[in-house]
């Protein structure tokens, strides 16, 4: 396909109509016109409908936390939420028939509700720097209160039940297992497309290799992490690491950053090879400067892809760096957290507790921090052809 | 431009959020004279003076297992952090298999178990569980009790608050003997109670688990003959959904009209499921300590293994009991991390400790067996 | 994801193609052949798609300057590497699965049994392959049209500005990790789904493939089925929306010359056009939904014989994928037996991904090789 010919849009088509038929011809079209719009409209309602999940349910804990305890008063004959005021001074003792609770978190059910006291305190909660409210809104509702402690602390040693701790540790670990896969996946690839495109197109070297790739698409994410834990943990004797599970994320992420840079790079015309060795510029620099550059935008939502998928790997940290609720900074030795490990961990809280709102907030830290890439990569792409103009 | 609309969408984004999530502020409280003169429920201690009996040694632990015991382990992990800073102790909970095969591999300090190691090596191995423990430590491995969770059958049925049930007649209902909740075995145990014309779904544990397998020698002891099956960590059930972890089976259960399961008492009691009383015995944290009295130890040294009756035992007691064990070496890890896990576990076996279990689904273990484990840790090396 | 970019070389090049970046502006340069519009100026630029360039690009090659050996090199080296990996997993995998394969007593390919204890040790993949299979079909058969209609909305059917936001939006879907799909799938989709499930069940369930089964049908292979269609949509999606705009100008002009409507124009232009590309994308979305691990594992359940029943060859059914059942069963691998035959069924999953992976690039060259 030549670069030079322009590629067509939707105003470009609606220009160029010429007539409009009538009849049958026109029925047709306008049938598949209908049902494109009702195919796209119906898939995109369960697509928009888990993104806004993720998003209502998981933002807010990246900007606020819930207190501590949420005191809420309850009717001890059958069980059920009372209005706060029904139990009078909110530091005193409660009418006959009506009892204080303190729920961990900061969730609590409309009034009338069943109440169910499993996790509850009975007595107001000792400790410092308690954060207790009590429940001023009669339906169903979630305090927050503004803090960024998501941001700025680990989890530590957080129960489920409480809503203290941030993901730090979540963060850290899977920003510096995503750079360490990116870091040995991507060089690899590059040169190996390169290889593909530039010395051994057409030859049968260059057609094993891209045999050998095509494997490499087909292992399925736990088989890598298999492997590699047979290979540095059984045989070699080491201790999981984030290293370790970094090159299990690179071969799952090499593939996809390969195959999308040889095929642009198999867009780039051929002249622009030729004027550029007709200039007397050597191969390698005619590849670096000529062939790279101009591959360039696309080469990089090859990469954004790729990490997209792997930041969302769950099977590999698993099995090569366990979990953990601390900070651990050490990649070559020892466990890390990270944010799929955390969903995974915290999947299992019951829905009520503060464990189960972090699952939403590390999918939606996950989903950000792919599209602040995603922005960057683009903003990266079009300095670039700004430059050059 | 482009910035200029991001902050816009952005700011849009987050109020609508907010306000989407149904988030409000609450009104403060301020911590003034305790309100209520009730004792605390849960053996809550204020005075830093209990820690008198902790030295907080410091340091960093990784331990793995069961997850069976996983909240028990996470108030435990809390309460001690809280009382000595500085520590780091993770525990993570793939399973019982997974937590010993990493305690085995040398990949973490200790492995939390819902049955103590075999001493009989499997199909095809050389060496048991507990030699290749002793192999990594160059020393015997330790199984050490310390939580005691009692197996709750769950059920969704409309309108029914109080069910019985027994060994065999469950036994029947695992083994598709039994479709029906308004079958005449279980009436028969039910009088006075009308049960509903309701298919009886049940669910399992898909993954291989400790809670499975306890669950199973319960049946196979007090059945009388009803359940065949050598108890394993694999169902061995005929019919059933599988679902992955607890929660799942657990969720299955309550949004299943007629669902049945088993699980940990805590999964239960967060989901608001009826639970089914064993043969009269309703399931309270006295009736599990009775049957936790009945247990005999059978390790040797140090080594606490229990052999748990799950017949023949006194009135009252809920005979469906699982006791997680934490599986230490008994001499080898560094000095640093021995002195930490010492004082992590004595802090576990000791009152404040199991007195938290209680209000999270868990029993405690009796005086006797307390000071037996006190003992064995003190004897870590 | 932004387009496949090729306009970001030299000015000569750059054309008046509408840009993501500036819907509205509209050729940027007074150089811009679109202003000229011109096709005779274009004709020395196009590229034969049959060039075997090889004499002219050696011939750089042969300057030997210490730069291009060493860029060559490091070529190699790469691509050695890469050899190196696939050669050590397959040892790997074989090493492992065939002392198992060796000991089976039951037929690996045709049986369902999954015996594991020492003795009668057999173990067969039947149902893990039915159970795979059905899930990916179902995805595909849901997420393929659909991806392809959104695609064609995207770049044919809505303005560029609308087009670029459902873009984003499904794009920022392939971030979202497996996990959630699994959660958010089991918890509220499945109910959601509930009603279409039963109505599939009274209406079609003559059909042994329709039958029901579950009590419940939410952890059937339908469910996740559909589930996964939502996890491969991104994917296809994104690369068919590239492809289909970068229809040459001249293949949609010379329809229009023929005074087609616009459907037509797509069926006689873009979609001939973009065959290979979309036979590549759905290839890929392929490859995810076999080996999609943790999603699987929450939403299917299991049936009571492992690793599942063959009774009911039904989509409501439950069952065990093979990279779910390797998942849910991998801390539990304690003899050298029962890891192999896990590890053999994962062979078997790396084969059928793979013979699916190479089937579609022979078919896209060969779609090339026509254009």
């Amino acid at each position: 396909m030549s670069a030079a010919t322009a590629t067509t849009t939707k105003t470009d088509i609606d220009d160029l109509l010429l007539a409009k038929p009538k009849g049958r011809r026109a029925f047709v079209d306008n049938l598949m016109r209908g049902l494109v719009w009702v195919a796209a409209a119906l898939a995109l309602i369960p697509l928009v409908w888990i993104l806004l999940t993720v998003i209502i349910k998981g933002a807010p804990l990246t900007v606020a936390v819930p207190p501590d305890y949420t005191q809420i008063c309850v009717a001890t004959a059958d069980s059920t939420r009372a209005p706060t005021s029904a139990c009078g001074e909110l530091t005193g003792t409660p009418p006959d028939g009506y009892k204080w609770y303190w729920v961990p978190g900061g969730r609590h059910d409309a009034v009338g509700t069943t109440f169910n006291p499993y996790g509850s305190q009975t007595t107001f909660p000792t400790g410092e720097d308690v954060r207790v409210r009590a429940a001023s809104s009669d339906g169903k509702a979630w305090i927050l209160l503004p803090s960024l402690q998501w941001w700025t602390e680990p989890l530590g040693s957080s129960v489920d039940f409480s809503p203290r701790g941030g993901a730090l540790q979540a963060i850290y670990g899977s920003v510096v297992i995503t750079l360490l896969c990116t870091v040995v996946a991507v060089p690899l690839a590059m040169l190996g497309a390169i290889f593909l495109v530039e010395y051994a197109r057409g030859t049968r070297l260059g057609r094993a290799v891209s045999f050998c790739v095509d494997i490499l698409t087909g292992i399925p994410s736990i088989v890598a992490a298999l492997f590699i834990y047979a290979l540095f943990v059984t045989i070699l004797g080491g201790q999981r690491s984030a290293f370790a599970t970094a090159i299990a994320l690179a071969m799952l992420m090499l593939p996809t950053v390969l195959r999308s840079t040889e095929e642009m790079l198999k867009l780039v015309p051929d002249s622009l090879r030729e004027a550029s060795y007709a200039l007397g510029v050597p191969r390698w620099k005619t590849i670096l400067s000529v062939v790279l550059p101009t591959a360039r935008s696309g080469i990089i939502t090859g990469v954004i892809l790729g990490i997209a998928r792997v930041m969302g790997e769950t099977a590999p940290l698993l099995i090569l760096v366990g979990y953990a609720t601390n900070m651990y900074f050490d990649p070559f030795n020892g466990s890390m957290g990270s944010l799929p490990t955390m969903i995974n961990a915290h999947r299992t809280t019951a829905t009520q507790f503060a464990g189960y709102d972090r699952v939403w907030g590390a999918a939606f830290t996950l989903i950000l921090i792919v599209m602040l890439l995603n922005l960057l990569a683009r903003g990266i792409a079009r300095a670039g052809r700004l430059k050059e103009k | 431009m482009l910035k200029n609309r991001m902050t816009k969408l952005a700011a849009l984004v987050a109020l609508g959020t907010l306000g989407l999530a149904g988030c409000s502020a609450g009104t403060p409280v301020e911590p003034g004279a305790p309100s209520d003169t009730t004792p605390a429920g849960g053996g809550e201690s204020t005075a830093p003076a209990a820690a008198g009996g902790l030295e907080c040694p410091g340091g960093e632990l990784v331990g793995s297992g069961s997850s069976a015991q996983k909240s028990a382990l996470q108030t435990m992990i809390k309460a001690y952090t809280e009382q000595c800073g500085g520590t780091k102790i993770e525990y993570a909970s793939p399973g019982s298999g997974d937590g010993i095969k990493s305690f085995i591999a040398k990949q973490v300090d200790w492995a939390g178990s819902d049955s103590a190691l075999k001493t009989e090596a499997k199909d095809g191995e050389d060496q048991s569980e507990a030699e290749q423990a002793a192999e990594r430590c160059d020393a015997p491995a330790w199984n050490l009790p310390m939580v005691v969770g009692p197996v709750a059958f769950a059920y969704n049925l409309e309108g029914v608050t109080d069910l019985n049930l027994d060994a065999e007649v469950i036994s029947k209902i695992f083994l598709g003997e039994i479709t029906n909740w308004n079958d005449e075995a279980i009436a028969a145990l039910n009088e006075g109670t009308t049960l509903p014309d309701q298919a009886i779904s049940v669910f399992f544990r898909s993954k291989e688990s400790g809670t499975t397998e306890n669950m199973t020698k319960y049946l196979q002891a007090a059945s009388n003959g009803a359940w065949t099956a050598e108890p394993s960590k694999a169902w061995s059930g005929t019919v059933g959904e599988g679902k992955a972890e607890t929660a799942d089976v657990a969720d299955a259960v309550q949004g299943t009209a007629g669902g049945f399961s088993y699980m940990e008492w805590g999964a239960a009691l967060e989901r608001s499921l009826g639970v089914a009383s064993l043969a009269g015995a309703q399931l309270t944290s006295e009736g599990v300590g009775l049957a936790v009295d009945a247990a005999e130890i059978v390790g040797t040294d140090g080594d606490l293994s229990l052999s748990v009756k799950y017949d023949g035992l006194p009135e009252g007691a809920y005979p469906a009991i699982l006791v997680t064990y934490e599986i230490v070496c008994s001499e080898g890890l560094d000095a640093g991390k021995t002195a930490l896990l010492k004082d992590f576990l004595s802090y576990f076996a000791g009152e404040e400790g199991q007195g938290q279990l209680e209000a999270i689904g868990y029993a405690p273990l009796p005086e006797g067996m307390i000071a037996k484990v006190q003992d064995s840790i003190d004897k870590i090396k | 994801m932004s387009h496949i970019d090729t306009s970001s070389s030299t000015d000569e090049f750059e054309d008046a193609r509408v840009s993501e970046e500036n819907p509205t502006d509209g050729p940027q340069s007074p150089d811009d052949p679109s202003t000229v519009g011109d096709p005779g100026e274009r004709v020395g630029l196009v590229r034969t798609t049959e060039a075997t360039p090889k004499q002219s690009l050696l011939a750089g090659a042969s300057m030997g300057r210490g730069g291009d050996i060493g860029f060559m090199s490091a070529s190699i080296v790469s691509s050695t590497v890469i050899v190196l990996v696939v050669v050590f997993v397959g040892i790997f995998l074989l090493a492992l699965a065939v002392p198992s394969l060796r000991a089976n007593n039951s037929s690996f390919l045709f049986s369902n049994d999954w015996n594991m204890a020492a003795e009668g040790f057999g173990f067969g993949i039947l149902g893990l392959l039915w159970t795979t299979v059905i899930t990916s079909i179902i995805a595909m058969v849901i997420a393929v049209p659909v991806a392809i209609g959104i695609a064609l909305l995207i770049s044919q059917y809505v303005q560029p500005r609308i087009g670029k936001t459902i873009g984003f939006v499904v794009d920022l879907l392939a971030a979202v990790p497996s996990v959630i799909f699994g959660l958010w799938g089991i918890t509220t989709f499945a109910p959601a789904l509930r009603p279409i499930s039963e109505f599939l069940q009274t209406y079609l369930g003559w059909i042994p493939l329709f039958s029901p089964n579950l009590p419940v049908p939410d952890g059937s292979a339908f469910t996740a089925g559909v589930v996964l269609a939502m996890m491969i949509l991104p994917i296809v999606t994104s690369i068919s929306r590239d492809v289909f705009a970068q229809t040459p100008r001249d293949e949609v002009e010379a329809a229009l010359a023929l005074g087609a409507t616009k459907w037509e124009t797509i069926r006689l232009a873009v979609l001939p056009y973009g065959r290979s590309g979309v036979i590549a994308a759905a290839m890929l979305g392929l490859g995810r939904a076999l080996g999609e691990t943790i999603a699987v594992m929450i939403i299917l359940s299991k049936p009571p014989t492992a690793p599942m029943t063959m009774d009911s060859l039904s989509v409501f059914a439950g069952g065990e994928t093979f990279a779910s059942t390797i998942a849910a069963n991998a801390g539990e691998f304690d003899s050298a037996l029962k890891t192999g035959a896990f590890i053999a069924a994962g062979l078997v999953l790396f084969i059928v991904t793979f013979v699916v992976n190479a089937a579609a690039r022979i078919i896209a060259e060969r779609g090339k090789a026509k254009a």
